[in-house]
């Protein structure tokens, strides 16, 4: 047999890597060498029958007329690839699965709910407190809330492990839970400034929007800090009945209008409110990185 | 060197320059493909392996990247050598029905052809021992002489060839070994003759 790795012909030396390649390849396949070693020339043999190399100016022909098939893409199309190939937006998608139903099931319901209600008692008793913008704000902490607890935690050194790492799997989890709570809340808000024509749509938005990110940024906090989502869906809760019961009693009583936290709802703590929430988020997803290093130390 | 899947992208953007590279790097070892599942007909397998790209560009819409490439490509070239076949085998059929003495188009290695067991014989020619592996391979069920030529010809590795075929790797390696004591049975009688009087020669 041709076949001396040692021998000085080139042609030799071909055949010699050909047969230890293609030897290798049997063992893989078949699971045991000797079945590789009996069926080797077989494979040898097959490499004989020689299919003839293409000419370039084949190539180059094939090419040019292949050009005229070529797509041509629209801005739309464009911009439709650009989205669904953004690595955020897959995120995004792949994290819709890992939310437990229940979060948007129950969003669903309740804002529905709420906007019912707003709609039809609307005018009734005089009320200026729509029940909308009572429900929204606390149906969304308590879905971000639920986003960590202590099952989260022992995934994060699985999460840390991919591409994207805990901390961005974890803020994209939050993205999708507030994003769908401002969407039902949103249109909630539309449909009633459609219903009544003396609603203006942007005072509206913001009575419910600036406690809404408040309070679900510091119930997220929370339930970081304590591994225990019920505290933070609990203590965001609490605080937003405390607010509502001791604001329409305190009247003149200072205490009272203390302890109501009136800063939850008006409009010159709101840009105070939007940066406390921004905070308290940063500061959770810190803890989570820290959480995440820890464990990943602990498993050196 | 640009991937094969960044190179699928711009070929979505409708890029010329790309088209060619991927051209260039793929429509050989394609024609290699085709022509040893079509039996050795070299202008047959040609054909094929243009109007793979062809349908490559048509569909190029519904590639998602980073899917790899080279196996999309090879899964359209596979399911049109199955057709070629399908209709080959149909043509044959009919053409016996109707007329005995008359041949099929696809004459170049028919795949029912009884196989001479003692066409492997020392002193043979190379052509005339290529065609004895032609017919061997011919004679071989499509899912089996796939996975053969992807790996023997092509040298891909067993997860290339299962995601180009849409089966499990371990599928993959039944078929390769079912499919290579298929070809041993047949090529057995004279196989080690053969070989002996080749390196002889």
């Amino acid at each position: 047999m041709h076949d001396n790795p040692f021998s000085g012909n080139p042609a030799d030396q071909k055949d010699a890597a050909l047969k230890a390649r293609l030897r290798a390849m049997l063992a893989e396949d078949l699971d045991s060498a000797e079945e590789a070693d009996a069926l080797l020339e077989t494979v040898l043999l097959l490499r004989r029958w020689d299919a003839a190399e293409t000419q370039t100016m084949q190539i180059d022909s094939l090419v040019q007329q292949l050009a005229a098939a070529l797509p041509s893409e629209t801005w739309f199309q464009r911009l439709k690839r650009g989205v669904s190939q953004s690595w955020p937006l897959q995120v995004l998608i792949a994290q819709m699965r890992v939310v437990r139903g229940a979060i948007w099931w129950a969003s669903l319901l309740v804002m529905l709910i709420g906007t019912l209600v707003t709609l039809g008692t609307y005018g009734q008793n005089g009320n200026t407190l729509l029940p909308l913008a009572v429900i929204a704000p606390i149906v969304t902490a308590c879905g971000v809330a639920l986003l960590y607890d202590g099952e989260t935690e022992q995934m994060l050194e699985l999460e840390n492990a991919t591409r994207v790492g805990g901390v961005l799997l974890l803020l994209a989890r939050l993205a999708l839970v507030f994003g769908l709570n401002l969407l039902l809340a949103l249109a909630g808000s539309v449909l009633l400034a459609l219903t009544y024509t003396e609603v203006s749509l942007w005072p509206l938005v913001m009575s419910w929007l600036a406690p809404m990110t408040f309070l679900s940024a510091l119930a997220f906090f929370l339930s970081v800090a304590s591994i225990e989502p019920l505290i933070g869906a609990s203590f965001s809760l609490g605080l937003w009945v405390v607010h509502l019961s001791l604001t329409t009693q305190a009247g003149d009583n200072l205490l009272l209008s203390l302890l109501s936290l009136p800063g939850l709802r008006v409009a010159e703590s709101r840009p105070a409110l939007f940066l406390v929430s921004a905070l308290l988020v940063i500061v959770a997803l810190w803890m989570v990185g820290q959480s995440e290093h820890r464990i990943g130390d602990q498993h050196l | 060197m640009q991937q094969d899947e960044e190179l699928a992208l711009g070929l979505q953007q409708g890029r010329k320059d790309d088209l060619a590279v991927l051209v260039q790097r793929h429509y050989s070892p394609l024609v290699g493909y085709l022509y040893r599942m079509t039996g050795g007909d070299r202008m047959q397998s040609e054909d094929m392996a243009q109007e793979t790209f062809l349908r490559a560009l048509r569909g190029i819409a519904s590639y998602t990247y980073p899917r790899p490439f080279k196996p999309w490509l090879y899964a359209i070239a596979t399911n049109l050598a199955r057709n070629h076949h399908m209709r080959a085998e149909t043509r044959q059929t009919l053409t016996a029905e109707t007329d005995t003495t008359a041949t099929s188009e696809f004459e170049a290695i028919p795949v029912d052809a009884p196989l001479p067991e003692a066409e492997l014989i020392a002193g043979e020619t190379e052509q005339e021992s290529a065609q004895a592996v032609a017919r061997a391979l011919a004679a071989l069920p499509d899912h089996h002489r796939e996975v053969v030529v992807l790996r023997y010809y092509q040298e891909w590795s067993l997860a290339e060839i299962a995601e180009a075929l849409s089966i499990p790797v371990g599928t993959v390696k039944s078929r390769l070994s079912l499919g290579l004591r298929g070809l041993r049975t047949q090529m057995r009688p004279n196989l080690g003759e053969s070989l002996e009087a080749d390196d002889a020669r």
